[in-house]
């Protein structure tokens, strides 16, 4: 019984809250501004097609110059104003939606944007707008991975050939989402050469037969999806998106034959992309792994060193270091490798140590500067930051509007007070916790600086004590910083309306109240999506800790390596003297000087060893 | 012969080492960077339920919040007859590529755009609305990249021009922010070398009119 009233309790406030919700009154108003202010006055002018053109025209620049926000808001306003009623109609109207809808997606608003272009495809008579539409959606879904509010409408439709395409490689990723590899083979099958998405559905289907481990059936697809056509025509559709899958395909192809075992081969595919904007360097890096697994260690060393003279850093570099290190070891050119190797062991483990005391740390934060290119953001830790960074977004454009409610509230251009109550205090938090960033890094960067460099250890205590301190200062400020916010929000807007009687105040009021309990909502998403920030950020920590160590082991491990193998080097020297054979550093001097025999048979070194007297 | 018994015996030495390494940098694995089935241990902790449900909340709030804009505006174009439209119109030549531009509209950021590749068209509007009539601050900041700058790193060059407009009730405003770019950056070259040196130098003048 109780259980019913508490439902007819929740319903009636949810009729009130459609009754005098902000829409509600807002279009309650605006039709009282249509109407005639007395018996016989003209009634507010209707919207002309002109007009409509002339607005859409100023939406789309706004929309194709990458003003999203203000496209949105324009479109909106257009769209919700009864001026524009009877033209809801016209095939303009439509496009505005479509705007809308993609303005809205950009701005990350998917739910209005997907009812948008719901509404569009599935309109009867058609829309001329519906294949742009679908496409949107499609590409709407694919970016937020929520298949099923748009897979379900979609199933109801009778779809056009052009279409059964994109719906067929939205269910493939779903099912693919879902961890259904199989079954997603089937519509991804389906997908048609002269799709936007062939190349993309080809590329995921290798990936499957990968997965279940056929090889074969893999190479296959892939090579399908790089040929060119020996004769005749092919229908192909070329976009970004599609040379990318290419692209990725060559480099997928690549490392099936490095696996294989078949190195120069291997090495033929990596050159296929070693230029490509998206898999050029780390398809470089992997093609001098397998030209030093074919033997081939000149061409590798080189390779190696033209990609380390980009100047900024990038994923692979220690790798790549590491790798030319072991090169010229494996070239028995132990003095380049000592070197290089001596270097990175030495900066490998200051950083390897700085990062594990930040680890260590309460609240880890900041990763050092230089490391931040080696371990990118992964998967969940690169969602987990996008999420922080939108819903900062979002509470900018909450003030943002809730300034501008204000503003027109009061009816003034400006804010009455020249700063009001806590502005001030909550610009200098800002700044102090900017200040505090700044200063988090610079310890980080400093302490990855000097490592375990000897007699820093006092330093670096020190160090670790000052972080600690602005760590928990910051914390405080940032604390204060979220209740002030919280009282700004909560603080009535100023009472004084310009002209109360042209001023909608009821809808005003529903906005402010409406915007209220948009704010709460905010402060809660924004301290859960906290709290996984700082565990992404951990997470990210431990991983880039992980990984320096084991390079910098690596780089330990080959420096013992060189060591040993110049002492071997000489060893054998120092044999082959005993036995009254020259060593190769005296073999020139002695030739020079004709103290050599002529009939001495020598053969140099050619630098690419020689497999058939080792294999 | 002898000199190339040994010289042999020095390089398998090497070679047998350096065999001890090859398992160490990382071979290539057969399957590409971004399989589907590559699931990410390092973020293991992560709870995927709750990211989803933010990102729904997240979704949500943004539609209610776009919402709310498009009220304001329409109630904004009844209430007040005063227009702003601003434009940014950018020469930037190579080697900078431009990277973002921002419009900051009375301290809020309003518009906000990033370039993967230089934009098609030099002329960019940047907001087109109704505001109250009365003094506005605008402030655009550019941003761009010099040669060899990696993609994914923040832009390594920013100019930025402010400018207060008036506007009138019943009257368009048209702000207009024009830079010119002059500057010769660190190539590739100078950077591998000692003293590297560069310089970016950008006038944005900005202005604007006011009409009917």
């Amino acid at each position: 019984m109780l259980g019913v009233w508490v439902l007819a309790w929740l319903g009636l406030l949810a009729q009130a809250d459609l009754l005098h919700g902000p829409e509600t009154e807002l279009r309650r108003w605006l039709a009282q501004q249509a109407r005639p202010a007395r018996a016989g006055a003209p009634a507010a002018a209707e919207a002309s097609p002109a007009e409509l053109a002339e607005r859409l025209r100023g939406a789309e620049t706004l929309y194709l110059d990458g003003a999203s926000q203000a496209a949105a808001r324009a479109l909106g306003a257009l769209l919700l104003d009864p001026r524009f009623t009877r033209l809801a109609g016209e095939p303009a109207a439509d496009t505005a939606r479509y705007y809308l809808a993609s303005a809205l997606a950009r701005e990350g608003a998917l739910v209005r944007a997907r009812q948008l272009l719901l509404e569009l495809i599935g309109r009867s008579p058609p829309s001329d707008l519906r294949g742009p539409a679908l496409r949107r959606l499609v590409e709407l879904t694919l970016r937020s991975d929520e298949f099923e509010p748009a897979l379900t409408p979609l199933a109801s439709l009778r779809l056009e050939p052009g279409e059964t395409d994109e719906v067929a490689y939205l269910q493939g990723k779903a099912l693919l989402t879902l961890g259904h590899p199989e079954r997603a083979r089937e519509p991804l099958g389906r997908i048609g050469p002269a799709s936007r998405l062939y190349a993309s559905a080809r590329y995921l289907l290798a990936l499957i037969a990968l997965e279940r481990g056929d090889r074969e059936a893999a190479e296959d697809e892939l090579c399908r999806l790089v040929r060119r056509p020996a004769s005749g025509r092919e229908p192909f559709f070329l976009s970004d998106q599609a040379a990318q899958a290419v692209a990725h395909a060559w480099l997928a192809l690549a490392r099936l034959r490095y696996e294989r075992g078949k190195f120069m081969h291997a090495a033929d595919t990596y050159r296929r992309v070693e230029d490509d904007p998206w898999v050029g360097p780390r398809a470089r890096y992997e093609l001098a792994w397998s030209l030093q697994r074919a033997g081939r260690l000149d061409a590798a060393a080189a390779e190696l060193e033209a990609l380390l003279l980009q100047p900024a850093a990038w994923e692979d570099e220690p790798a790549a270091r590491l790798l030319l290190a072991y090169t010229h070891l494996a070239a028995c050119r132990w003095d380049e490798a000592e070197a290089l190797l001596r270097a990175d062991a030495g900066r490998l483990e200051a950083l390897g140590a700085a990062l594990e005391a930040q680890a260590a740390g309460a609240a880890p934060r900041a990763l050092p500067t230089e490391v931040q290119p080696w371990v990118p953001l992964a998967g969940r830790e690169r969602r987990a930051e996008a999420l922080a960074a939108g819903l900062a977004h979002s509470r900018e454009a909450l003030a943002r509007l809730r300034a501008e409610l204000e503003r027109v509230r009061t009816g003034m251009p400006r804010r009455t007070e020249a700063a009001p109550a806590g502005e001030l205090l909550a610009e200098r938090l800002r700044a102090e916790l900017s200040r505090a960033d700044g200063l988090s890094q610079r310890a980080a960067d400093l302490r990855a600086r000097f490592g375990r460099a000897e007699g820093a250890a006092a330093a670096l205590e020190e160090l670790g004590q000052v972080a600690a301190r602005v760590e928990a200062a910051r914390e405080r400020a940032r604390a204060q910083l979220v209740r002030l916010e919280a009282g700004a929000w909560a603080r009535a807007p100023a009472a004084t309306a310009a002209d109360p009687a042209r001023t909608p105040l009821a809808y005003l009021d529903a906005e402010r109240a409406s915007l209220g309990a948009l704010a709460l909502r905010l402060a809660a998403a924004t301290r859960s999506a906290e709290a996984l920030l700082q565990a992404a950020r951990a997470a990210h920590l431990r991983r880039a800790s992980q990984q320096v160590a084991i390079w910098a082991r690596q780089a330990s491990l080959g420096k013992v390596d060189a060591v040993v193998g110049r002492k071997q080097a000489l060893e054998i020297e120092v044999q082959n003297l005993a036995l009254g054979r020259y060593p190769l550093s005296a073999l020139r001097a002695l030739a020079e000087s004709g103290a050599l025999d002529e009939g001495l048979e020598y053969w140099p070194y050619d630098g690419e060893g020689w497999p058939d007297e080792y294999q | 012969m002898a000199a190339r018994v040994w010289l042999t015996a020095l390089c398998l030495s090497g070679l047998v080492l350096a065999g001890v390494a090859l398992a160490g940098p990382g071979a290539p694995a057969a399957a590409p960077a971004d399989a589907p089935a590559a699931a990410a241990p390092e973020a293991g902790g992560l709870d995927e339920k709750a990211l989803a449900e933010i990102a729904l909340e997240q979704s949500r709030l943004r539609d209610e919040l776009a919402a709310a804009e498009a009220r304001l505006g329409v109630l904004a174009e009844k209430l007040f007859g005063a227009r702003l439209t601003v434009t940014y119109r950018g020469e930037l030549d190579a080697p900078f590529q431009l990277a973002r531009v921002e419009l900051w509209l009375d301290g809020a950021l309003t518009y906000a755009q990033d370039f993967q590749r230089p934009p098609s068209v030099q002329l960019l509007q940047l907001f087109d609305g109704h505001l109250p009539p009365g003094r506005h601050l605008l402030l655009v900041r550019v941003l761009a990249r010099g040669p060899g700058e990696p993609e994914g790193a923040p832009p390594g060059y920013l100019a930025g021009s402010g400018l207060a407009v008036h506007l009138r009730e019943g009257a368009v405003t048209r702000a207009r922010f024009e830079a010119e770019q002059d500057g010769d950056p660190p190539d590739t070259d100078d950077l591998a070398g000692e003293a590297p040196e560069g310089s970016w130098d950008v006038d944005i003048e900005a202005s604007f009119t006011t009409g009917r």
